[in-house]
């Protein structure tokens, strides 16, 4: 039998076990039967039981004990708690402990006796286990083989135990509800497809998640403890972002920021920003957090939509302006032919020379530029039927030329053709493409001072499996302006001060409707225009 | 010398008839009659028996196109066809000699004279 002193080591001893295996992160079974452990060492002839509260139930479940024979664990577990529920019951009921010095004759075992008595357990005494907030977590149980109550040691003792149960209780449910929390939160930070980013308040990253992983082509090894300024595409954004958003005193922002961002690679792309400072419980400043979202499918889908859009207006308006042009067409060329046929004859009558012949010619001046000027409109806005045949584009382009012949007369001019053995055979409409160059030779004729240089090259390339005719038509000119750029293919834009403006609608419109495009190159002098016909 | 064309003319419209007359004339051809639609010009094409004939397409009561099929079945008078609308499909295109699209100018008729009276000029 061990003295006063002996059995307080032994119980401190017994405590700091338990507390080890806390700290060493024991489940709360391994805890609660190391406590039941360690007071059964210091007090051979007691048995001890640890009970827990089922919140769920409602009910006491065994939790912990080492020599309680098999039969009885079994009669105590799930018992609900009552005023009159043995040792344990009551005491959990009424948070208080309870003393049973005599399991045979107290009455709160009535109703209960013959199983501690087939168990050969007398003595019965039980701590309930209350938690910092006062709840009742459960009870921790000495039983004795013989009637008896306790001394005080005896008491300080199972209230320790007791204390210590709700201790070891309270910090295992703390640290799994943690843990939940934590795994809660991982996976949401690595389920969710955007960057988040956590950093100091120096803006140097301490997290990088998967999600930013994938989209920054970085590991996080590779970042971690290095700048944000890494990832931003441009380093004014960066500066930015301090100004608005990673600064100590900044606001609570939930509007997302567009930024230019560069992945690993050296390619950028668009990516939508939410950022704020990360705050303890004090509110004291810890680092900030940025949640990155890739917004390039998006952009481009926007940018498809806005495009279809702007197809879909002018669509309409090439509709409505075909059925107005339709609807003047036959009048018009009536119209036309009357004064035509009325300049014929009047031809035969009038003296060449005269002041009459000369009026006469302005009149057919003027019918040629309505003439035209009508042409223009139905080729831009009338529906296009191509008549296609084989032909060489060379002699489609050299007619073109040939045709303008009264522009260029008299002026230096050259045509230069880089042809080599480039094959120049397409299914084309011959006069919608004579059109086309001799909308762009027009132009070169207009904006070049001479001598006139106008150079077509041409090259054939394959795009899969379909074989294009490449074009390009380049002068010696100005240039074109930058206001022009953008525009040039706009239907009534024109800087010149005569003009539909139609003319390279028209030709962008021909080609498109021979499954080819047309643009223009960053061609440094001269302007060049880039053309593809399929072959 | 030889004899003058006799051509018959059919146009809805009067100022465009007269026109053509004029201007036929001063080619040296000789304009026989005027028809302002399709069922006029086949009885004109009977009773005068031309050596051509310039026709519009849109006429009231028969188009252009529709006497020019008629002619072909009863005559080898030949059709030129001069229209403010898109030349028509080349079935259509079958029955006559020569389309032209309006404004059309003396050389062009002149040309489709030729070709459709076989060097006529």
């Amino acid at each position: 039998m061990m003295n006063e002193r002996d059995l307080l080591e032994s119980d401190l001893r017994g405590q700091t076990r338990v507390l080890k295996r806390l700290a060493q992160g024991a489940s709360l079974d391994e805890v609660l039967h190391t406590l039941v452990e360690v007071a059964e060492e210091s007090r051979p002839d007691m048995i001890g039981s640890v009970m827990l509260m089922e919140a769920e139930s409602g009910t006491l479940r065994l939790a912990a004990s080492r020599r309680l024979p098999d039969f009885y664990r079994t009669s105590v577990d799930r018992r609900i708690p009552g005023p009159r529920c043995g040792s344990c019951g009551t005491a959990a009921f009424t948070g208080k402990r309870v003393v049973v010095e005599d399991i045979a004759t107290d009455p709160l075992w009535h109703g209960f006796r013959d199983i501690p008595e087939q168990a050969s357990l007398r003595a019965c005494w039980s701590e309930p286990i209350i938690a910092s907030t006062g709840e009742v977590l459960g009870t921790f149980a000495m039983y004795y083989s013989v009637p008896r109550s306790p001394c005080a040691s005896e008491l300080e003792f199972v209230s320790s135990i007791a204390s210590l149960a709700a201790l070891a209780i309270e910090r295992v449910r703390y640290q799994s509800e943690v843990e939940r929390e934590r795994a809660v939160l991982k996976t949401i930070v690595n389920g969710i497809p955007d960057a988040l980013l956590m950093t100091g308040l120096d803006r140097n990253i301490t997290h990088f998640s998967r999600g930013a992983c994938r989209m920054f082509q970085y590991d996080a090894d590779e970042v971690l403890g290095k700048s944000t300024s890494i990832l931003y595409a441009d380093r004014s954004d960066f500066e930015r972002m301090a100004e608005e958003r990673f600064h100590i005193a900044a606001d609570e922002k939930f509007e997302a920021t567009e930024v230019q961002w560069r992945r690993k690679s050296g390619a950028t792309f668009v990516g939508e920003m939410v950022g704020k400072v990360i705050r303890d419980e004090r509110d004291h400043p810890l680092g900030f957090l940025a949640l990155i979202r890739d917004i390039t499918d998006r952009k481009r889908a926007e940018a498809c939509l806005a495009e279809s859009r702007d197809k879909l207006v002018q669509a309409e308006r090439l509709a409505a302006m075909g059925k107005m042009v339709s609807a003047i067409a036959h009048e018009s060329r009536n119209a036309l032919q009357r004064i035509q046929v009325g300049i014929d004859v009047l031809e035969y009558d009038i003296e060449p020379d005269s002041e009459a012949r000369e009026d006469l010619n302005r009149i057919r001046r003027a019918k040629s530029d309505l003439q035209h000027m009508h042409d223009e409109l139905r080729s831009f806005a009338g529906p296009i039927q191509l008549d296609s045949s084989t032909a060489n584009l060379a002699e489609v382009w050299r007619q073109a030329w040939t045709n303008l012949h009264v522009l260029h007369q008299g002026r230096d001019v050259q045509l230069i053709e880089a042809i080599d053995d480039v094959d120049l055979v397409c299914e084309l409409d011959v006069f919608r493409i004579e059109q086309v160059f001799r909308n762009l030779f027009e132009n070169s004729l207009a904006a070049c001072a001479d001598p006139v240089r106008i150079t077509v090259a041409c090259s054939n390339r394959n795009d899969g499996e379909q074989r294009m005719l490449c074009v390009s038509v380049r002068d010696n000119g100005p240039g074109l302006p930058e206001e022009l750029r953008s525009r040039v293919f706009e239907a009534f834009y024109t800087t010149k001060a005569k003009g539909t403006g139609l003319g390279m609608a028209i030709a962008e419109r021909f080609i498109t409707a021979h499954r080819g495009t047309i643009e223009i190159s960053d061609h440094p002098d001269g302007a060049e225009f880039l053309m593809t016909l399929p072959q | 010398m030889k004899r003058s064309l006799r051509i018959v003319i059919a146009d809805d419209e009067a100022d465009i008839r007269q026109g053509f007359r004029r201007l036929l004339c001063k080619l040296g051809c000789e304009v026989v009659g005027e028809a302002e639609n399709g069922r006029d010009l086949i009885a004109l094409c009977a009773a005068e028996r031309p050596d051509l004939v310039i026709t519009d397409v849109r006429m009231p009561e028969m188009s252009g196109i529709e006497a020019a099929k008629v002619l072909a079945k009863a005559s080898a008078i030949p059709v030129i066809v001069v229209s403010s609308y898109e030349r028509p499909d080349d079935e259509d295109c079958a029955f006559i000699a020569d389309f032209l699209l309006k404004p059309t100018c003396i050389t062009e008729l002149r040309a489709a004279i030729n070709k459709a009276c076989d060097g006529a000029f």
